[in-house]
């Protein structure tokens, strides 16, 4: 596991955000057990208190559960990996479309632009 | 207090071993010398007793070192151990040293003086070397050294509460100092003369080759409920108690 | 969770200098804990106050309630910036010695710590390097189970690997019920372990907070904020 830290934002921010691509794209499946507090502290060289942290607020936000005696687990819902990742991708427009609505883009034109865009982006992988 | 003087030893077991061994094969050198020369007796005798004490003199100053080094080490600062331990520690291996000095230095003058003219051992008798006294003499200068070391420490611990560079000159200012005042407050409580109170070595006075009557008057017979004997107990407890207190609160590094 | 350590209007005074002025602050046990300043700002002073090495001129230092002494360097294991090892002593020797001395040693731990450090038990201390030292400094301190542990500058002039392991060996440490104080005027690896930082500057301490609040409200690495104080 390897994540960039930027020691300007909160790092259990950072390692939420991390383990919840990892989820969504499938490296941590619905059901697999995720590291124990200290495993992830040691790996990744942070304090324990924050990787604890982590777990809870994924844990609130009922992505992982802790399996008494077992260890944590991420949720075997499928509806709520979904859930996430509709939610970071909603993130993710909010800040495009008002990034580009700051630079002077209409509705009309950001759609026409993304749409070009990603057409373009396929014909170069295709 | 046993777990230091422990580490205290390991510490200094190689030259405790070394002064040891080069002693008793200067010794050994002596009583061959004498073996073989006649008319020597006076000069190796002295230089016998000349090497002892100047082992004597690499181990007390070794055990000042290590005090000192106590002072600032910080393994030993932090130690959970109270400040009388570490006193004792020390003045324990002072004892432990001294008594096998004394022996080694027995056992070979016993040799040497058995490899001289005119010599033996009834006549020591006769010169009024009765063997309650020289066991007195001994246990005299062990406490004798025993005190001095209580000084000493007592000097280095006052010179560490000072930070500043030359502190090795405020020990020794303080030590004289202090010596000084004491031996003439003794004076003027006790009336004691000027001899009292030193070092209770055995003196022998030579004239040729022959080994002439002690002047042990000083020390013949040391009573433990002498006034003076008292008193130095009171003060080396004295010292040991400040010196305590002072590593406890007043070291500076 | 109880206060571990507590510093309350400490003083201390070299001559007219005052190394630390009036230093009040508390830690609470299963934090690791920033200390940091640049050269001379009074952190290893702190840490020798409360280590026991020395006395304060004023105010007054507990340990899990306890003033400063005999028994509260039974549960304080304090790395300084000297050597904790004799010129005479072998590795098992120190060992011994702590083991000795302490009731909380893990001999255990600390020949498994020297195995993870790449340490011999045969070689004569005087024979490491500088950076074979400081990793055994630091087995010997960190192998006790103790309820602070207090490192002085355990990263600086070490080699990145060595820093590495030492990172490592601190956050394998941790436990809830003791607390560890590193400090340090270099943070980049390291702010990432800290719960908490604590700021001192010319005796006098600055801030303590905890650490991703600074992130979260000011938007600002540890680093950073450093760079910023003492500027």
């Amino acid at each position: 596991m390897a994540i960039e830290f930027d020691n300007n934002l909160p790092i259990y921010l950072q390692i939420m955000n991390y383990l919840k691509k990892e989820i969504i794209m499938g490296r941590l499946k619905a059901g697999d057990k995720i590291p124990s507090v200290r495993e992830l502290a040691s790996e990744l060289q942070i304090n324990p208190n924050t990787v604890q942290r982590t777990f809870q607020e994924l844990e609130r936000e009922l992505i992982v559960e802790t399996r008494r005696g077992l260890g944590r687990y991420v949720t075997s819902e499928e509806s709520k990996i979904m859930e996430i990742k509709k939610e970071m991708a909603s993130e993710l427009l909010d800040r495009f479309i008002q990034g580009m609505q700051e630079l002077g883009f209409t509705s009309n034109d950001i759609i026409t632009i993304v749409s070009d865009t990603i057409t373009d982006v396929d014909a170069k992988k295709g | 207090m046993l777990k230091l003087l422990k580490y205290d030893w390991k510490r200094n077991s190689t030259l405790f071993y070394a002064t040891l061994v080069i002693l008793f094969i200067a010794q050994l050198a002596l009583f061959v010398w004498n073996s073989v020369k006649s008319g020597w007796d006076a000069i190796v005798l002295g230089l016998s007793i000349a090497l002892i004490v100047a082992a004597m003199f690499i181990l007390f100053y070794q055990v000042c070192k290590t005090f000192n080094h106590h002072m600032s080490a910080y393994n030993r600062r932090l130690l959970p151990v109270r400040p009388i331990e570490e006193i004792g520690a020390v003045l324990l291996l002072q004892l432990i040293y001294t008594v096998l000095l004394f022996c080694v230095a027995a056992a070979s003058l016993a040799i040497l003086l058995s490899s001289m003219d005119n010599f033996s051992f009834s006549s020591l008798k006769d010169i009024g070397l009765k063997p309650v006294a020289v066991i007195s003499s001994l246990s005299y200068s062990i406490w004798s050294l025993l005190h001095l070391l209580a000084w000493i420490m007592l000097s280095i611990a006052i010179a560490w509460c000072f930070r500043v560079k030359h502190r090795v000159w405020i020990g020794i200012a303080a030590f004289i100092i202090i010596q000084s005042l004491l031996y003439w407050l003794m004076q003027k409580i006790f009336g004691l003369g000027g001899e009292e109170g030193n070092l209770g070595f055995i003196r022998l006075e030579f004239s040729g080759t022959e080994v002439h009557r002690l002047s042990d008057t000083k020390v013949d017979w040391f009573d433990p409920l002498s006034v003076s004997f008292l008193s130095e107990i009171v003060m080396f407890i004295g010292l040991l108690c400040v010196t305590a207190y002072l590593m406890k609160k007043k070291i500076e590094l | 969770m109880s206060q571990l350590l507590q510093f309350q209007h400490v003083v201390k005074k070299y001559g007219r200098k005052k190394a630390l002025d009036d230093v009040t602050f508390q830690i609470t046990s299963g934090k690791i804990i920033g200390l940091l300043g640049s050269n001379g700002s009074g952190k290893s002073t702190l840490m020798k106050l409360a280590a026991g090495v020395t006395q304060p001129s004023s105010g007054h230092i507990s340990i899990n309630g306890k003033s400063v002494g005999r028994e509260t360097k039974l549960i304080t294991s304090f790395m300084p910036d000297k050597p904790l090892t004799e010129d005479w002593m072998r590795v098992d020797d120190a060992i011994a010695f702590h083991r000795d001395f302490y009731t909380d040693f893990d001999e255990v731990k600390a020949k498994e710590m020297l195995d993870f450090m790449k340490l011999n038990a045969r070689d004569r201390v005087t024979t490491l390097s500088k950076g074979m030292q400081e990793r055994l400094q630091l087995s010997l301190v960190l192998s006790r189970d103790a309820k602070l542990y207090m490192l002085d500058e355990p990263i600086g002039g070490v080699d990145p690997v060595a820093r590495g392991k030492i990172l490592d060996a601190i956050v394998e440490y941790y436990n809830e019920d003791s607390s560890i104080i590193v400090s340090t005027h270099l943070l980049n690896d390291i702010e990432r372990i800290f719960d908490e930082v604590i700021l001192i500057r010319e005796g006098k301490l600055l801030l303590q907070e905890d650490v991703e609040s600074i992130r979260f409200n000011r938007g600002k690495s540890i680093d950073e904020l450093f760079k910023e104080v003492y500027a």
